[in-house]
């Protein structure tokens, strides 16, 4: 498993030339000051903006080459993404937004909610399985997210500050969680924070923009 | 508690627009022949364009939400050119006279019409003045009524949510049947009962197309309409029923359609 990311992203009037780098199993910090583009980077490569020039190519495969007309959709992409604004379902309860891809992609009602309730534990999320988003608090609907973005087991895990509102506590746990998971699964993860201790605690290379 | 500081000016025409409104509703009250009320609204007259009306209206109601619905989505979502064009002709039957409609209906879809001769020809379908013909013409009708109400939910949904759905490998009908369906869904009711409450007092387009056979193709506004000069205290009870279900409708609706996508 591999991630190259060599060209300008954009968002509106806003352009910036990024490199990035991953292999397989590692953490990757992006660093930066507000509107330094990072979100963009994580919006690029999920394929919910395109490159303005440069190539993204994962496994050999071009996600996005502009200058060749390449482009997989972010539906085929299979990233999970945990967005700043967390962005669940609001009429759907968490067990449902944790379920919600897994549908997507055709596996059956009751494995989809067994699977979603497997991964709502390993985030500490199991106890409010069955409440809407609007009932949780910013470090509950943080962790759904997680649990959303994990049960794919997406080959390219996106987190952009993934932890900015849960207490000291779950924030620990994640910090083990989350490499842990990378690792067994092979994937990538590439996560925007602020934190510096999440950087040197977790990220194998840093980003900065 | 703090009274509104309004000027006693603008409270006089407020008061008038008001008045404006309310008193010929009120009238219908009024001259109601109480006392005939359940012998006439059990005449068969009366029970017959009732029937058709809330049938067809009904029918009309569930056919503009399944073509208007995703029309709607189409239109908020669309970034295509012409885009704004399709969605001006849409609208257009909102302000067109209803009768011209009918002409407009009949000359598209009558016996020897552009495309209505083909329907006969080749089907011997002959849609104008039968039940369908005033179905067609509600829908006509009542169609931007739906689609004005529930493009502006749309154009109000969080677009990151659809982003989210779709980096979870959600089609772009998935995105559309469990996340904006869902996210709209106030405004779709409201937008539905706007359409239903529409083809109800649907008259200019229906008669044109359909005609007013009592007991096939009449509904209640071209019963009122035609027993103005015959019975006018019949009349006035069929007007007395709708004056009830449009009431009703804007009672249960109003904080939707006041709220928009919202609720």
């Amino acid at each position: 498993m591999s991630l190259e990311l060599h060209g300008t992203v954009h968002r509106g009037d806003f352009q910036r030339h990024v490199d990035v780098t991953a292999d397989n199993g590692e953490v990757v910090a992006i660093v930066g000051a507000n509107g330094s583009g990072k979100s963009t980077v994580i919006h690029t490569i999920a394929g919910l903006a395109a490159l303005a020039d440069g190539s993204l190519i994962v496994n050999d495969t071009p996600w996005d080459v502009p200058a060749n007309n390449q482009w997989v959709s972010p539906e085929q992409r299979g990233c999970g993404v945990v967005f700043q604004d967390v962005r669940l379902f609001p009429h759907l309860n968490a067990v449902q937004n944790v379920m919600f891809g897994l549908r997507s992609g055709g596996v059956k009602r009751n494995d989809a909610l067994e699977r979603a309730m497997e991964t709502l534990s390993e985030v500490d999320a199991h106890a409010f399985a069955l409440r809407t988003p609007a009932s949780l608090s910013g470090g509950e609907r943080q962790r759904v997210a997680l649990a959303r973005a994990l049960v794919m087991k997406p080959r390219v895990l996106l987190l952009d500050e993934p932890f900015s509102a849960v207490d000291e506590r779950s924030h620990a746990d994640f910090l083990q969680l989350l490499p842990r998971i990378v690792r067994e699964t092979g994937a990538i993860a590439l996560m925007v924070t602020h934190d510096h201790s999440d950087v040197s605690a977790i990220a194998s290379r840093v980003v900065g923009l | 508690m703090r009274k509104p500081s309004t000027s006693l000016g603008l409270r006089a025409i407020a008061l008038f627009a008001f008045i404006l409104v309310a008193l010929p509703l009120l009238s219908i009250f009024i001259r109601t022949p109480w006392s005939e009320l359940g012998n006439i609204a059990s005449q068969k007259t009366t029970r017959d364009a009732l029937f058709i009306s809330l049938e067809t209206s009904v029918i009309a109601a569930i056919v503009a939400a399944l073509l208007g619905v995703p029309l709607s989505w189409m239109l908020a979502r669309s970034t295509a050119r012409g885009t704004s064009l399709v969605r001006t002709i849409c609208i257009v039957p909102m302000v067109l006279p209803p009768v011209v409609g009918g002409i407009a209906l009949l000359t598209a879809f009558g016996r020897r019409g552009v495309f209505g001769r083909f329907l006969y020809d080749w089907w011997g379908v002959s849609l104008p003045f039968t039940r369908t013909a005033i179905v067609i013409a509600q829908v006509f009708v009542a169609l931007p009524f739906l689609v004005l109400a529930v493009e502006s939910a749309f154009r109000q949904l969080d677009t990151g949510l659809e982003d989210a759905a779709r980096t979870m490998g959600a089609s772009p009908l998935r995105v559309f049947l469990r996340v904006a369906l869902p996210g709209a869904r106030g405004s779709i009711v409201a937008g539905i009962a706007l359409a239903w409450a529409r083809s109800l007092g649907e008259f200019g387009a229906s008669i044109t197309f359909a005609g007013s056979f009592p007991g096939k193709t009449q509904t209640l506004p071209m019963a009122v309409y035609e027993l103005v000069a015959t019975d006018y205290r019949a009349s006035l009870v069929m007007s007395l029923i709708l004056v009830v279900i449009s009431v009703g409708v804007i009672a249960t609706m109003r904080d939707r359609w006041m709220t928009g996508a919202q609720r």
